[in-house]
């Protein structure tokens, strides 16, 4: 069996050790044989031989010097074929950014949904809770109904408490022209459901819930206003603070 | 008296190395052993010089090694002249001669008044 280059570190690293001990061991031999007694043969051995940890450094030095001349001499020798070839250079060199490109975003897509907590206090005790409404429609995710909300609530034995939220729009005017912008209804402990608390303005209690004797889809509405403010105004408080909803 | 301590010069031990080599395969011990026997002693390799340039030399592909079984049955690493190390061992003491003639040939001149 030849032994090159594929020769892994400890597998090299054993063969060294094997290899100078042999040479040590035949060298005390060959001076007991002459009549030296074993102390004075190890003794000289030494003397002669130098240490043996001294011995496998100065060896791993030869390795390191070698695999780092090999480098270099690959990389040049790449580098000069990219240039004689410069369309399989673009070739090779465009395969690298998308494939790089490709995988780095699927992979900030992978990270923000999958490992990275999310950003409300406790994450791993929150869950989303559905309808299934597969018995009767197609839909095995259904929002609930405001007065389902209730009776979850009321009912509730598993978790600290559960709020709800649905998409809507609104209408928002102000001084320019009006602008139909996307919005969520949101019951009043949705804040404190999800542990945060807005950049900037206040959140919504519970009594905001109750404002009023208005129909349990309209009463969401006042809390809908304050959320969008928050995502989309951020920064722009003068322009919002003469908006309404 | 004890025998001239020797200081190769630079690349001097790979081509005496290979020039051991090329006699027959043989481990280590054997090297330090002929080179210092045909030297009369002059040539003494430590373990520190000895091993680094014969792993230098495996890593170059000048030397190939393998593991065997000495008269004595014990396991040893053999090295054995490579083609390429053949050729570098040619070329190098054919330069190795031709200098030391030419040092010779000047260190050699007679000294004494011009006739």
């Amino acid at each position: 069996m030849i032994f090159g280059r594929w020769l892994r570190r400890e597998e090299k690293e054993a063969h060294l050790e094997k290899e100078l001990l042999f040479h040590i061991e035949e060298r005390v031999a060959e001076l007991m044989r002459s009549g030296v007694s074993e102390a004075e043969a190890r003794r000289r051995t030494r003397l002669e031989f130098g240490t043996v940890e001294q011995v496998k450094d100065d060896c791993r030095d030869v390795w390191t010097a070698r695999w780092a001349e090999t480098l270099a001499l690959d990389i040049r020798y790449a580098w000069r074929n990219l240039r004689r070839n410069p369309g399989f250079a673009v070739v090779a060199i465009a395969t690298l950014a998308l494939g790089i490109g490709g995988l780095t975003a699927v992979f900030s897509a992978f990270d923000s949904m999958l490992i990275r907590p999310l950003p409300y206090t406790d994450p791993d005790r929150l869950v989303m809770v559905w309808d299934d409404l597969s018995k009767t429609d197609d839909r095995t995710k259904s929002a609930p109904a405001p007065a389902e909300w209730y009776e979850w609530r009321r009912l509730n034995t598993v978790f600290s408490d559960i709020a709800s939220t649905q998409p809507t729009e609104a209408t928002l005017s102000g001084d320019g022209a009006p602008e139909q912008v996307p919005a969520r209804n949101a019951t009043g402990n949705f804040w404190s459901v999800l542990g945060v608390k807005p950049l900037i303005g206040r959140g919504f209690v519970e009594e905001e819930d109750r404002n009023g004797a208005r129909v349990a889809g309209d009463q969401l509405r006042p809390v809908a206003a304050a959320l969008w403010r928050v995502a989309r105004c951020a920064g722009a408080e003068d322009r919002c603070e003469r908006c309404s909803l | 008296m004890a025998p001239p301590k020797s200081d190769l010069p630079q690349g001097t031990l790979d081509l005496l190395i290979l020039k051991t080599v090329a006699l027959g395969p043989v481990h280590g011990y054997a090297i330090a052993q002929r080179l210092q026997q045909i030297s009369r002693d002059v040539v003494q390799v430590p373990g520190g010089s000895l091993y680094p340039a014969l792993h230098r030399l495996e890593e170059r592909k000048l030397l190939a090694a393998e593991w065997r079984q000495t008269e004595t049955g014990r396991d040893a690493k053999f090295y054995r002249l490579t083609k390429t190390g053949r050729a570098f061992l040619d070329a190098g003491s054919a330069r190795w001669q031709q200098l030391s003639e030419t040092v010779g040939l000047i260190l050699g001149m007679a000294e004494g008044g011009a006739k």
